[in-house]
């Protein structure tokens, strides 16, 4: 079985099992008050952290290399974790690069900057995150 | 169920959207309907396509996704009185459950109304799956969705997902918290770690008071 599948698979059981929870499994019996607490969090806490991991990880791995270069560009991108209205319209909030909704993203010149900072610790984890 | 037929069209967006992005991530056509069927929870499909979309791994897909959809287990149970008949009934009404059914059947004070939640749930079922049988379909036509910049629709809509959620400040606390957290491990460990890490500041629940 490829691995998409079995994400497929697991996650469709899993999430199945979890909205009958309620309806099937528990009846009326409630979760203890400090359980519910913590699980009314976990919409907003991992949602903030998919906003986060999405906005500086992938394409924009870059900003954390240059945020610790000092980089003045990149100071102005570096609060993901703000819910911040102008990103509804516009998802990276640096202006997008040149056509990127036309056709392939070019590669930005800044990429060649990690690439040639090998000893940098910040590399392996560009890579794995590219 | 005026409501109910507005969001949906945004549901179907919605799932347009995820069907696209799932054939960026290398999902294929089928698996991503079948996970549409399944699941039928947004942000947890959004969260497995973007992780394997890149190179994110089985374990960090599935623990994010289950994670994320962990919130179903109390709003079920908050419904649980409106679910009536013989167990294989209540498992298939039970599926529409979603954040949207359920706000919108909400009546104050823990009362749902059970016309709304499932006929809401109905139709945003249908436009949740048939949305990502367009988008899915569409992707084929237009070859790579990553080429047209899509992938990067991600943050926009997780954000969407998100702003409803942080009215309670404690839930505003919580979300800084956790945005914090993966925010610090993004380089320091493999993608989708910094997601599962963020769960933690979940238990700022444990405190008591105001919500």
């Amino acid at each position: 079985m490829s691995a998409v599948w079995l994400v497929v698979l697991v996650v469709g059981a899993a999430t199945v099992a979890l909205k009958a929870t309620g309806p099937v499994l528990l009846g009326n019996r409630e979760l203890p008050e400090p359980v519910a607490r913590v699980v009314a969090l976990l919409g907003p806490v991992l949602l903030s952290a998919l906003v986060v991991t999405q906005t500086v990880g992938g394409d924009n791995e870059l900003v954390l290399d240059a945020r610790l270069a000092g980089s003045a560009r990149v100071r102005s991108r570096s609060r993901p974790e703000r819910p911040c209205p102008r990103w509804s319209s516009s998802p990276r909030s640096p202006p997008p690069s040149r056509d990127s909704f036309s056709e392939p993203r070019p590669v930005p010149g800044v990429h060649s900057m990690v690439f040639d900072r090998p000893q940098s610790r910040w590399f392996s984890a560009e890579v794995s995150l590219a | 169920m005026r409501a109910a037929i507005a969001v949906a069209a945004t549901v179907w967006f919605f799932g347009a959207s995820f069907g696209l992005l799932a054939r960026a991530a290398g999902m294929g056509v089928l698996a991503p309907l079948v996970l549409s069927s399944t699941t039928f929870a947004g942000s947890a499909q959004f969260a497995v396509s973007s992780i394997l979309g890149v190179g994110g791994g089985t374990f960090a897909a599935i623990t994010a996704a289950v994670l994320l959809n962990t919130r179903y287990a109390p709003i079920s149970i908050s419904v649980a009185r409106l679910f009536h008949g013989p167990r294989l009934r209540r498992l298939l009404e039970s599926q529409l459950i979603v954040d949207e059914s359920w706000a919108l059947s909400s009546r104050g004070a823990g009362r749902y109304d059970r016309r709304l939640l499932l006929g809401a749930g109905v139709v945003l079922y249908a436009a949740w799956v048939s949305g990502t049988a367009v988008g899915v379909l569409a992707g084929d036509a237009l070859g790579d969705p990553k080429s047209l910049g899509l992938d990067g629709a991600f943050p926009a809509l997780f954000l969407a997902l998100l702003v409803p959620q942080l009215r309670a400040p404690r839930a505003l606390l919580a979300a800084l918290v956790g945005g914090a957290i993966a925010l610090v491990l993004i380089p320091l460990t493999p993608p989708g770690t910094p997601i599962v890490a963020a769960s933690a500041a979940c238990l700022l629940g444990l405190r008591r008071g105001d919500a």
